[in-house]
């Protein structure tokens, strides 16, 4: 349980940085995020989080190659590490055991 | 709408603000975006998605922190030297909290003196021509005083004028008198203070007209000129010009008309008014030689001199001298006082407006001056103390490069710093101890940093030379010293700011020593006075001021309606309370040829004074309304009897002229404040005027149900206020000038021990510090603890004694000159100084043992283990 402590929007940063495989950085997980689940997401925010998660150990980051459209400032890519697989994980089954047991009639009263 | 910047200059912005190692792809990201929404929405709009995009970038997390900004300078140097001092600080919490809160603790007595100082002192400076505006007062010759001062503030209105027609060095010229009375329209009515002024006033005292106009505000003889406040008091918001107004004076009624309104007199004017009437109007007005009784203030001319007018005034005098009593008997010297000079002055009888105490004044700055030097000694002694444990500092730094300007640099920036910190800590207990102080001294003193010019930059240059003082020695000394030998662990010997310590020590418990035995001594002599048996009963005794001067007949009225109260046991009436005779005038004995003029202090009494009062009688019989020849029956004190050469029971029977026959001798008590003696006194039963206050003995059952009696009975017979208080109140009111003066030495004294102990508890925890192996290996030799303590006490123990020594004669001659002020004083003893000794060199052992002992106590193999 403590060891791996997530939040929602991190959860979801992480989740698409394993989607974009090999593919992420700002921009597009930005852009992921803001089509999959329709809502705003502010660079800050998304930095912030990515920084942060790093810091944790879920993800690394490796520079890219630099291009004109971004007036020569590269592109930095982040992957899951195994760690964070770990984290996702584990987060998608300890909510599984609490779906399995919330009884089905409260589900049907919905 | 002003174009948004280009997307370049935000970016410029971004990387101000971002961390360095994440600014490359963050803005890269922000290009991307920025370009994408370029081609679909247009410049505008991207340039505002960017600037969101970069406001909401501002966070914790990306802002860069200030510390890492990596340049080509010094700064790191200088973030070690703060980080220095700060670990200093807080590694040893006790001096930094002792240090900053002993300089924070005297700056701030300091600044609240200063305030009130400089309060006092900016008194009437306002007035425009307050440079050249004098009064005018006498001197009585022959030496004959009232009060203890042969000084009077008034002349003979005639008088006045002279002066302004023979003298044309005076350019204006007003004379005034000061008078309460009910003031009332018909909605209100007030008790109110009022200057009564001739038309000139406003020639000589400026002040603002709102409305009306100073030159013919006050010509006719039934105006009125009110300040803002009490026209707003009177009439709400309705225009006051124009409208009338009663004024009572005794039984005296007369409207007057409302012809000007001035802005209220600031808080720093000595006259204490709230509105101008004309001086041929007051009750008392006589133009005439024979009465003294106007104030008179005047404005020279450029280049003329006081001297010069007060020499001419005996020729002036000679010139326009008529048969006139005054003149005749008084033989006066008429002088001139600058104006600026009035408020702090008080040696002339009968001033008028609130003066202020100029004995106050001086030792409070002579108070503030020794506090702020106590705690600036104080600073430095400690501040210097520390610096010796840095040795080792100065020469690791030394030894990697240090310059020997560098550290000076270092601890002169460190000390400065430190004792700025305590100067906002001394504003931070300003403020808690500012209204305390302004309700002991009873002046609106506030913290208004910004209004005194001086204030601000006078402490911050203070404490700028203090911190340079304090951290001087550190700079100088201990940077210069070799850093080989340092760090060998040689350190030379540090004497020679241990004696400057010493001196300093023992001057500062010189200081506190003096200020206790002086607040003891104030004590002691307000104790006495509270103590000494002054003749006359105080308790239970309620005085009432009848602002009418009810007749005699009404008073027995009044008296009548009170005599079956039971909780009212005896009433009288009386010109004045015996707590404060102040009246006096001259009478004549003639006997034989001889002529035997005395001044004697007089009041008019009813029957039952002296059984309300207790006051014993001597010889003869009291006073008494059945008697038939009551209307001209006097009493005399012994005293008076003395003066005029008689045994008490010779007195009996003899006649004064214009004033009655003596029919009793009451033995002495004092009517006057116990600053001044016993002086002769004469009670005459009243015919009609001049009674001013009634006082009621009571029982002690129900005060409230007899206070509400007697206040129902007065309120029928007069429109002016209840005004009541009880004697022993009355009394207790006569000291509180000592009282203050008392509770505010006490106050300064506590503070200035409070100081000192701290200063000695510091030095001593830090001359145990250098000690700690010497004690170990004096334990280790087999000393006992006691004679550990006892050696490591005598030192500072042997300072406090030497400063009580230096405090003797000091002390000495202060409380003196405090007490010859006193008619009847205590006698200084050897316990006044015994005790302070005593109960100082207790505190200094205490303190001193306390660590002394914690030192003696430790076990040797710790302190010798070390290193």
């Amino acid at each position: 349980m403590k060891k791996y402590r997530i939040g929602e929007f991190e959860e979801i940063v992480l989740l698409t940085v394993g989607i974009l495989h090999g593919n992420a950085y700002g921009v597009t997980i930005k852009d992921e995020i803001e089509n999959r689940l329709s809502r705003e997401v502010s660079v800050g925010a998304l930095q912030i989080t990515l920084r942060r998660l790093e810091k944790k150990g879920f993800l690394s980051s490796t520079h890219g190659e630099s291009s004109q459209s971004r007036g020569g400032r590269p592109k930095l890519y982040f992957t899951i590490t195994a760690y964070g697989k770990k984290a996702i994980e584990y987060t998608r089954q300890t909510r599984n055991e609490l779906w399995d047991s919330l009884p089905q009639l409260i589900l049907k009263l919905e | 709408m002003k174009a948004l910047p280009s997307p370049k200059k935000l970016l410029k912005f971004l990387k101000w603000f971002c961390k360095p190692e994440y600014h490359p792809d963050i803005e890269g990201d922000l290009l991307e975006l920025y370009e994408r929404k370029r081609e679909k929405h247009g410049e505008e709009k991207a340039r505002w998605a960017l600037l969101k995009e970069i406001i909401l970038l501002m966070r914790p997390g990306i802002i860069r922190s200030l510390k890492n900004s990596q340049t080509l300078n010094h700064n790191g140097m200088y973030q070690n030297y703060l980080k220095v001092a700060c670990r200093n600080l807080f590694r040893q919490k006790r001096y930094t909290v002792i240090n900053i809160g002993g300089l924070a603790i005297g700056i701030a007595c300091f600044v609240a003196i200063f305030l009130y100082v400089t309060h006092e002192l900016s008194y009437d400076r306002h007035f425009d021509n307050i440079d050249r505006i004098y009064r005018v007062y006498t001197h009585e010759k022959s030496g004959e005083e009232y009060l203890g001062s042969a000084y009077y503030a008034t002349i003979p209105l005639p008088l006045a004028e002279a002066m302004m027609t023979e003298f044309p060095e005076i350019t204006h010229l007003t004379s005034m008198e000061e008078h309460d009375v009910l003031l009332g329209n018909e909605r209100h009515h007030y008790l109110e203070n009022g200057l009564w002024v001739d038309t000139r006033f406003f020639d000589v005292f400026s002040f603002r007209f709102l409305q009306g106009n100073p030159s013919t505000a006050l010509s006719h003889p039934e105006s009125i000129v009110l300040t803002r406040s009490l026209a707003s008091k009177l009439f709400g918001n309705d225009d006051p010009i124009g409208k009338n107004l009663t004024r009572q004076i005794r039984q005296d009624i007369k409207v007057f008309t409302v012809s000007g309104i001035i802005e209220d007199p600031p808080a720093n004017t000595t006259f204490r008014f709230s509105f101008l009437a004309p001086l041929q109007s007051h009750i008392y007005y006589r133009n005439s030689w024979d009465t003294s009784n106007a104030h008179t203030f005047l404005v020279l001319s450029k280049g003329a001199t006081a001297e010069a007018i007060a020499s001419k005034m005996p020729d002036l005098l000679k010139k326009y001298q008529k048969e006139s009593l005054w003149t005749n008997y008084h033989q006066e010297a008429y002088l001139l006082q600058p104006f600026r000079e009035y408020h702090l002055e008080n040696q002339v009888n009968n001033d008028i407006g609130l003066k202020g105490n100029p004995r106050l004044v001086s030792t409070f700055s002579v108070i503030a001056v020794l506090v702020l030097l106590l705690a600036c000694i104080n600073y430095m002694n400690l501040a210097i103390a520390r610096s010796m444990n840095r040795a080792r500092e100065v020469g690791l730094r030394k030894a990697i490069g240090a310059v020997r300007r560098q550290l000076i640099w270092q601890f002169l920036g460190e000390s400065i710093l430190l004792s700025f910190v305590a100067l906002l800590v001394a504003f931070l207990l300003l403020a808690i101890f500012l209204p305390v102080f302004a309700g002991l001294i009873e002046r609106p003193i506030e913290v208004d940093l910004f209004e005194n010019r001086l204030l601000l930059p006078g402490l911050g240059l203070l404490v700028l030379t203090v911190g340079l003082l304090s951290g001087s020695y550190p700079a100088f000394f201990i940077s210069g010293l070799r850093p080989v030998q340092v760090l060998k662990g040689k350190l030379t010997n540090i004497s020679m700011g241990r004696r400057f310590q010493r001196i300093l020590i023992t001057g500062q418990y010189a200081v506190s020593i003096v200020m206790i035995i002086c607040s003891l001594v104030i004590y002691a002599q307000f104790h006495f006075m509270q103590q000494r048996e002054i003749g006359y009963d105080r308790e239970h005794i309620i005085t009432m001021r009848l602002h009418d001067f009810p007749s005699l007949e009404k008073y027995r009225v009044m008296k009548s309606t009170w005599s079956n109260n039971p909780n009212i046991i005896q009433v009288t009436a009386s010109g004045h309370l015996p707590t404060n005779i102040t009246s006096n005038s001259v009478i004549n004995y003639e006997e034989g040829n001889t002529d035997n003029p005395l001044v004697i202090y007089r009041t008019n009494i009813t029957d039952d004074f002296l059984a309300v009062y207790g006051i014993e009688l001597v010889a003869g019989k009291d006073v008494s309304p059945a008697s038939a020849d009551a209307k001209n029956t006097l009493l005399l004190n012994e005293k008076a009897c003395q003066a005029l050469g008689w045994q008490p029971d010779e007195a009996i029977g003899k006649h004064i002229k214009h004033r009655g026959t003596v029919i009793g001798v009451v033995k002495d008590f004092h009517m006057l404040p116990l600053k001044h003696g016993i002086e002769p006194l004469m009670l005459r039963m009243s015919d009609q005027a001049w009674l001013e206050y009634i006082s009621v003995k009571i029982s002690p059952e129900d005060i409230p149900g007899t206070l509400s009696l007697l206040e129902s009975t007065i309120k029928q017979y007069s429109n002016f206020p209840f005004e009541y208080s009880f004697l022993d109140d009355e009394f207790d009111r006569r000291y509180k000038a000592d009282l203050t003066m008392g509770k505010t030495v006490g106050f300064f004294t506590i503070l200035s021990i409070l100081i000192a102990s701290i200063g000695l508890f510091g030095l001593v925890v830090l001359a145990l510090d250098q000690r700690t192996r010497e004690i170990g290996i004096r334990k280790v030799m087999g000393a006992s603890t006691l004679s550990l303590v006892s050696t490591l006490s005598q030192d500072f123990l042997r300072l406090v004694i030497f400063g009580f020594l230096a405090a003797i004669p000091i002390a000495w001659y202060l409380t003196d000159w405090w007490l010859n002020d006193y008619a009847y004083s205590i006698d200084i003893s050897w316990w006044m100084f015994a005790l302070p000794a005593f109960a100082v060199f207790t505190l200094a052992f205490l303190t001193i043992s306390s660590q002394s002992i914690k030192a003696a106590m430790s076990n040797p193999v710790e302190c010798l283990r070390q290193e």
